[in-house]
């Protein structure tokens, strides 16, 4: 995972205006919070005050899983799960822990050709997932 | 520009050659519809486009922040 991340890591991510309510922005500076934590930032590179906190959704949810349907596999150029990255978007809270993650329409990132898109999942998935709702919260909370 | 067109129960549109909505039934204020398109065709309740907009601009996150994301992540990090 993280040496995945090293590879995109100051890269720039055409997203192609795929954001929904940001048809506007397609490059994206992708780049690691820090090295021990799977946590990404995406800054736009349209809009400077645009950026987005992601972390792959397999790091928190051992059952997520994702199809993407054809139309997606062609539009992306992706014939292999290995080469793409899945982030979900977070909307921060605070405490952090509170942070929620887009599990409903995570983006889809082809690795080697930094490319990617926001996909719908089914509607199981929530816009809105408690991030640490897996884990024991450590401290009591709110 | 709307069309509006009225249908019975039973009755289809056809889009573009290759999209039929068909109206299966029809209960009170509650219409369900049908639709056949090709695969590549993306169908969504706009409530689920406008829940991800608004999940979206919502998660929007400033440079000016990221010294605070760095703190608040690692902070969680060193709970775990």
């Amino acid at each position: 995972m993280f040496h995945v991340l090293n590879l995109l890591n100051n890269q720039t991510i055409n997203l192609r205006g795929s954001l929904l309510g940001f048809e506007q922005l397609y490059h994206f500076q992708l780049s690691r919070v820090d090295e021990q934590s799977p946590f990404v930032y995406l800054q736009s590179l349209d809009e400077e005050n645009i950026g987005f906190l992601a972390v792959s959704p397999f790091e928190f949810f051992q059952d997520f899983a994702l199809t993407l349907s054809e139309s997606d596999k062609k539009e992306l150029n992706i014939d292999n799960p290995e080469q793409v990255l899945v982030l979900g978007l977070i909307t921060m809270k605070e405490p952090f822990i509170l942070s929620t993650i887009n599990l409903l329409a995570p983006l889809v990132i082809h690795i080697e050709q930094q490319h990617g898109k926001q996909i719908i999942l089914s509607e199981h998935y929530q816009a809105k997932t408690q991030l640490f709702a897996q884990q024991p919260l450590k401290e009591s909370g709110e | 520009m709307m069309l509006i067109l009225t249908r019975k129960k039973g009755q289809t549109i056809v889009l573009n050659d290759n999209i039929e909505i068909i109206v299966t039934s029809i209960e009170g204020d509650q219409v369900k519809i049908g639709i056949n398109a090709p695969a590549d065709v993306k169908i969504y309740r706009k409530e689920v486009l406008e829940t991800i907009q608004a999940s979206n601009r919502e998660a929007v996150q400033t440079p000016l922040n990221l010294q605070q994301i760095k703190q608040m992540t690692k902070k969680n990090q060193n709970m775990e």
